[in-house]
C-alpha cells in the first residue's frame, strides 16, 4: 500500500511540474510580447516530452531561445533548470509562483522588434525517445549577454524548477 | 433553457493536454464534427487549462440546444472523485449549425487567445473572465424567461 501511494505521489508531482513548466513558458512568451502560437501549436508534443523526461528524471533544463528571424542572432534567453533534490524535507506541498515570472520579465525587458523563438530540452544521457522531438542545433552564442538568476518558480517535495534569464550587457 | 454542468479533473491528476482530451472525448462523444473542432484548438485550450483559467470561470457551449458549463478542478480536489462530474451528456449541445464554445481567459490574454482560436476554428471564442459571458452572471445564474436557473446548483449534482 505505501509503495502504491509513493508512486502515485511522484506521478502527481510530475504532472504538476509538467503543467507549471508549460505554464511558465506560455507566460514568459505572452508577457514578453511574443505570440505563443509556436508553443500552442505543438503543446501536446512539448508536454509529452517534458512529462516523460521528468518521470525518468532525465530532464535537466528547458531553454527558451528568443532570436531575430532576419539574422538569427540571440535576442534573449530563458533557462528553466530542474532540481531533483529540491524539497526533500518538505511536507508534500506543490506550488507555483507566477510573480517570479512577471518580476523577471520586468527586469529582463521586452524584446524590441519582431522575434521568434524555439524551446530546447536538455536531458541526461540515456533518455527515452519521445515522438515529435529531435536533436537540436546548438544554442546560439551568449557573447555580450549576462545571466541573471530569478530563483525557484516551481516547488514540490521532490522536484523544483529555477528560472534564469540572459540579457544584453 | 437547460443548463448542464460538468467538472473535470486537471492537475495533478492530468496534464492540461490530457484534461482537454478527456473533455473532448466525453463532451463530443456523439458528434465527431464537434470533436474535430475541439481537437483543432487543443493547444490553446490546454494553455488556458494550465493557467487555471477554467478553475472559477467555465467553458460554455451554447447555441446548439442545451447549454453546457464546464469547470476544471485542481489540486487535491482533482484527486477526489466526489468533487468531479465527468459523465457523458444526456443531451446534445451541438445540434444544428449554430453552436459556439466560449473559453475564459485573462484580459491580458484576450488578444493572442482570440487570434489563435480564430485561426483554428470558427466555433471557438474567448471571453474576459472578469467581465463574464453574455447573459450568464458570474455567480452562475442564467436568466431564462421569467425563471432564473442557478447553474451553481448543478455544480453540486
Amino acid at each position: 500500500m505505501s509503495t502504491v501511494v509513493a508512486v502515485n505521489t511522484y506521478t502527481h508531482t510530475v504532472t504538476f511540474v509538467t503543467n507549471q513548466l508549460m505554464r511558465s513558458l506560455s507566460r514568459i512568451l505572452v508577457e514578453a510580447g511574443l505570440e505563443p502560437d509556436v508553443l500552442t501549436g505543438s503543446w501536446d508534443t512539448y508536454e509529452r516530452g517534458i512529462k516523460k523526461w521528468l518521470e525518468t528524471k532525465h530532464l535537466t533544463s528547458l531553454v527558451l531561445e528568443v532570436y531575430s528571424p532576419t539574422d538569427g542572432k540571440l535576442v534573449s534567453r530563458w533557462d528553466i533548470c530542474i532540481d531533483y533534490t529540491y524539497g526533500k524535507d518538505d511536507d508534500g506541498g506543490m506550488w507555483f509562483d507566477p510573480d517570479t515570472i512577471s518580476q523577471a520579465i520586468a527586469k529582463a525587458g521586452v524584446p524590441a522588434g519582431k522575434c521568434t523563438y524555439r524551446i530546447v530540452a536538455f536531458t541526461n544521457p540515456g533518455r527515452p525517445d519521445v515522438a515529435g522531438w529531435a536533436p537540436a542545433e546548438p544554442l546560439r552564442s551568449t557573447d555580450g549577454f549576462v545571466k541573471h538568476s530569478v530563483g525557484t518558480a516551481v516547488g514540490t517535495s521532490s522536484v523544483g524548477a529555477g528560472l534564469e534569464y540572459w540579457r544584453r550587457k | 433553457m437547460t443548463v448542464i454542468a460538468r467538472r473535470f479533473a486537471a492537475e495533478p491528476r492530468r496534464t492540461s493536454s490530457e484534461t482537454w482530451a478527456a473533455i473532448t472525448a466525453t463532451i463530443c462523444a456523439e458528434d465527431s464534427g464537434a470533436a474535430n473542432e475541439f481537437k483543432a484548438v487543443a493547444g490553446t485550450a490546454a494553455a488556458l487549462i494550465a493557467d487555471e483559467a477554467l478553475r472559477q470561470h467555465p467553458l460554455v457551449i451554447e447555441g446548439g440546444g442545451v447549454r453546457v458549463r464546464l469547470y476544471c478542478i485542481y489540486g487535491e480536489a482533482a484527486l477526489d472523485d466526489q468533487e468531479l462530474n465527468e459523465s457523458f451528456l444526456a443531451a446534445n449541445p451541438f445540434g444544428g449549425d449554430g453552436w459556439r464554445c466560449h473559453l475564459p481567459c485573462k484580459k491580458t490574454d484576450l488578444g493572442w487567445v482570440t487570434r489563435t482560436l480564430q485561426r483554428r476554428s470558427a466555433r471557438f471564442f474567448a471571453y474576459d473572465m472578469n467581465v463574464g459571458l453574455g447573459d450568464t452572471n458570474q455567480d452562475g445564474a442564467a436568466a431564462t424567461g421569467n425563471l432564473t436557473i442557478n447553474a451553481e446548483a448543478f455544480k453540486k449534482l
